[in-house]
């Protein structure tokens, strides 16, 4: 890790001695890379060299607080974050260098049913406890990329992602959780006259695990290896050990229309499918147990098109639809002694009892006006999506399936104050449940201890009709900073979220409080 | 048209998505089990033999479910989840009491499993009620054992051995979740129980203890009043007052917490491992009850070929013939994972368990004793206590607050 490290702040110190005259430039400069970059958020690293601002440097320390019941049954009830951030991106002759260390250290106050930090969101195989406590994530997020400009039709591009952190409790029974994340993205695009055609792939490794111990060992503490959907099995927590250990690959197909930055009409197309499986395994080396496989597929679809009716005004069309299949894997297992008397655990049935499907289809536009300085100074947006789950349990016929959709608003208005810049934005949402159905009818009444208090009440949360509502202000000052040109930007914000159906005993909000300082190079 | 080139892919996508669609196949996976069972010879051969009364109690190891299914010409068809299960069939043939099990047996396509039932009759001194579970913290020296005599005649305790039976576990693990390395097929290789920790019996040279027809002696760890104890931080009140108990388990352990109460008698302890006294596991341990065939238990102690190591181990057991078992509760904790047989199925066919308050996990430190249900009273309004050799159904499985000395509800 402290290659990489240097190798970035080295790229950064480089990009902030790039001092620009006209600071401006570099307001609102997260707007400005969107709307000079058809394939800004593609999956292929090539789309780094299309960025209209290739020389900045962002440094950012912030703050968010976050409290309130309304919020996912495993999430917890008040959280404190701290995150400091580097990012810049840096061009040199035909490659563009772009790259970002994140740190983050979080204070999670009671929370409960998930003692895992990396794992997949779609993974049923969860350990937990239910022992509500402060959880202390400390997380770094490292990445890096470069696109190579080969010669005039051909771009080749690579990327790399590494998150690596570390989450205990100071309460039995004591998960300690360490887990990594590493990705490589190589891509290459070629162009031919106005069309690009590009292809990209990602492989990634996770690699996690969780120890337990108990301190007070006259109190009996449990973990639950969860199976999916309600099912679960109980072991003695003191001790006990889970790794995880995954892979995922997957690849892209982009095409984008007209890449100019200038471009009155562009287009950027992406397809792309992903595989991956996640193995949850207990025990010690000379003793092994499944916890599950799970296995998961997915496509996804993206367009945007993006119309510039003149210098200064942009429209923005987007079109997002995904779906994915996920698959649990249970295992029967029988335990032995074997000849050195170490317990074995032996397969005697595997099957997929579980299955879930993923679909999101979401449709935004976005309209922005930028100054003759090129300032992004408006902003307004709307999107709507709709996201449908169904899980299914196959040997007890259980089913959970819920439809969603979510309209959202937002505006932003930015404008000079002498020599600085104030950024004021609104933003407002509405989640409406379309459809919710659970069946747990077949269920055996052993597992009902879970179904009770984790599995409807996190149906609950995941289908219930919310509003939102949030507001940001931001200071942008252009300043020199050791004689370099620099912005000096700082950012509050906050954000209200309330159920429409009260659930009894509990507050039905949830509040978001945040603050950020930094410097744009 | 080469202008709009661009919308085809928005056009693409539109139409894979509306093509999905959701399998709506939402039946429970569920296999064919037929059980058959074979009748024993005592059945088969007696001369009055009227049609079996048998039903077969199908527990799945994972889930804890329990199903009963009666078996009708001796067959009985179930149909089961995908799984681990238990099959216990018990009932009556022949005016016998008929029992056995298969236990691990998995389901995961349709079958057929055949099991042998085996014949007994009631036991003349059964355990009416066992309490071991403690409460917190970490406080077992309430435990006691009930003992009954469930027949109409005066029986005599004088020889009675009670010992705890021992779990053969590798002898790298203190896991309960595996079978005992003693036992082949659900039988004791050598044809000996093995039991650990404090073996003891009732002293006497034949007659001098008599237990009258109908009624219950109470033997105490420590034969005080456990309810009046003072309790400090995390502790809580035991609900047992031992302190009219008939006999007590006093080892002179010099243990602090060994309380020897002057008046009422001690059991002769016969041979030690490990403990301060009789100490089955707080969340389940086989009991058993014995007499031997010939000679006295102290003789028999003395002689080295009552001691045998657990296997794989240097650990020693008492060894105790198989055939000489008068009563025997095969008790296992509450965790299905830990459901093994370590009582043979002639002496005891069935399981049984104490629970946690949630009613599913392991039962240590619960507070709750396990209780022989009543089948019936004597035209004397005597309790009859159930006794089919089959602790599945002859307990209030799960466990309830201790009752020591109190006969039927």
């Amino acid at each position: 890790m402290n290659r990489p490290l240097s190798t970035l702040l080295t790229l950064l110190l480089t990009a902030s001695s790039i001092a620009m005259a006209q600071e401006d430039v570099k307001v609102g400069y997260d707007a400005r890379q969107y709307l000079g970059n058809i394939s800004y958020g593609s999956a292929n690293p090539v789309a780094l060299n299309y960025m209209p601002l290739p020389d900045i440097a962002d440094i950012h320390v912030a703050y968010r607080h976050e409290d309130g019941d309304f919020h996912l049954i495993d999430q917890a009830a008040s959280s404190n974050l701290w995150l400091v951030n580097f990012s810049g991106m840096k061009r040199l002759g035909k490659v563009t260098f772009g790259g970002s260390l994140v740190y983050r250290n979080a204070t999670l106050n009671d929370r409960a049913w998930n003692n895992t930090l990396f794992v997949s969101a779609n993974n049923p195989f969860i350990i937990c406890d239910s022992i509500k406590s402060k959880f202390n994530p400390e997380t770094f997020h490292l990445d890096g990329g470069a696109a190579y400009k080969v010669g005039e039709n051909l771009l080749l591009g690579l990327s790399a992602n590494y998150d690596v952190g570390s989450s205990a409790t100071q309460k039995d029974p004591r998960p300690e959780i360490k887990g990594m994340r590493f990705r490589l993205t190589p891509g290459v695009e070629y162009a031919f006259g106005l069309h690009n055609i590009g292809l990209s792939g990602e492989v990634e490794w996770l690699s996690e695990e969780v120890t337990h111990t108990v301190v007070r060992t006259t109190t009996k503490q449990y973990v639950f290896l969860f199976q999916g959907l309600g099912v679960f099995e109980t072991k003695d927590a003191l001790g006990y050990r889970r790794k995880y250990n995954g892979t995922h690959w997957g690849a892209q197909v982009q095409y984008t229309f007209n890449n100019s930055a200038t471009a009155p009409v562009s287009n950027f197309f992406q397809a792309g499918y992903y595989s991956e499986f996640e193995d949850a395994i207990d025990g010690s080396s000379n003793m092994k147990y499944k916890g599950g496989r799970y296995n998961g597929t997915g496509f996804s679809l993206q367009d945007r098109f993006m119309l510039r009716v003149s210098e200064n005004t942009v429209h923005n069309i987007t079109l997002n639809a995904s779906m994915s299949d996920s698959k649990g894997r249970w295992y029967t297992q029988r335990q032995s002694t074997d000849a050195n008397g170490n317990l074995t655990y032996e397969v005697i049935n595997e099957s997929d009892n579980l299955e879930s499907t993923y679909m999101d289809f979401g449709v935004g536009y976005r309209y922005d006006r930028l100054s003759t300085s090129g300032v992004p100074t408006f902003q307004v947006g709307a999107k709507g999506i709709f996201s449908n789950t169904e899980t299914k349990n196959k040997i007890y016929a259980a089913k959970e399936n819920y439809s969603n959709a979510l309209f959202a608003l937002d505006a932003l208005k930015r404008f000079k104050v002498k020599k600085g810049w104030i950024g004021a934005s609104l933003n407002a949402a509405y989640r409406m449940n379309l459809e919710s159905k659970i069946n747990l009818n077949e269920m055996p009444p052993t597992y009902s201890v879970i179904m009770q208090n984790y599995t409807r009440p996190a149906f609950a949360a995941l289908t219930t009709d919310f509003w939102q509502a949030g507001l940001s202000l931001s200071y942008s000052l252009p300043i020199s900073v050791l004689g370099y040109g620099s912005l000096l930007e700082i950012k509050i914000d906050g954000d209200y979220r309330n159920r429409t159906k009260a659930v009894p005993g509990e507050n039905n909000d949830r509040f978001t409080l945040g603050a950020q300082v930094g410097f744009v190079f | 048209m080469k202008k709009f080139f661009y919308i085809l892919p928005i056009i693409a996508m539109i139409l894979g998505f509306a093509s999905c669609s959701s399998n709506d196949d939402d039946e429970a996976v569920r296999y064919d089990v037929t059980v058959k069972v074979t009748l024993p010879s005592e059945v088969t051969q007696a001369e009055s033999a009227t049609a079996a009364q048998m039903t077969v109690t199908v527990f799945n190891t994972s889930t804890s479910q329990e199903s009963k299914v009666p078996l009708v010409d001796n067959t009985a068809t179930v149909s089961l989840a995908p799984g681990t299960y238990n099959f216990t069939v018990s009932g009556e043939a022949a005016g016998l009491n008929v029992n056995g099990f298969k236990t691990g047996i998995d389901v995961f396509a349709a079958k057929e499993i055949t099991i042998d039932l085996i014949a007994s009759v009631g036991s003349t001194l059964v355990f009416k009620e066992v309490y071991f579970s403690g409460v917190p913290e970490s406080y077992f020296q309430d435990a006691f054992y009930e003992i009954y005599n469930n027949t109409d005649e005066v029986q005599y305790l004088d020889g009675v051995i009670m010992g705890v039976v021992d779990l053969g576990l590798a002898p790298s693990t203190w896991n309960k979740d595996q079978p005992s390395g003693w036992m082949a097929d659900n039988k004791y290789i050598d044809g000996r129980y093995p039991l650990t920790s404090h073996i003891q019996c009732f002293p006497g040279n034949g007659t001098e203890y008599p237990i009258e027809p109908r009624t219950s002696v109470i033997v105490a760890a420590n034969p005080i009043d456990h309810s009046a104890r003072a309790l400090k931080e995390n502790d809580k009140k035991s609900s047992v007052n031992l302190s009219s108990a008939d006999w007590q388990l006093y080892t002179d352990n010099a243990f602090p917490a060994d309380t020897k109460i002057e008046g009422i008698p001690n059991m002769t302890l016969l041979w030690k491992s490990w403990g301060r006294e009789m100490m089955p596991a707080t969340e389940g341990q086989p009991l058993i009850l014995a007499r031997l065939k010939t000679g006295n238990p102290v003789d028999y102690a003395a002689d080295e070929s009552s001691i045998a190591p657990v296997p794989g181990t240097t650990t020693n057991c008492f060894m105790i013939p198989a055939d000489c078992i008068l009563d025997a509760i095969d008790i296992v904790p509450a965790d299905p994972a830990c459901h093994f047989k370590r009582i043979e199925a002639k002496d005891d066919a069935g399981l049984t368990w104490v629970t946690g308050a949630d009613g599913t996990s392991n039962g240590d430190y619960s507070g709750k004793s396990l209780r022989r249900k009543v089948a019936g009273k004597t035209p004397e309004g005597k309790i009859i206590l159930k006794d089919t050799n089959n602790s599945s159904n002859d307990f209030e499985t799960g466990g309830s607050i201790p009752t020591p000395g109190i006969i039927g509800d």
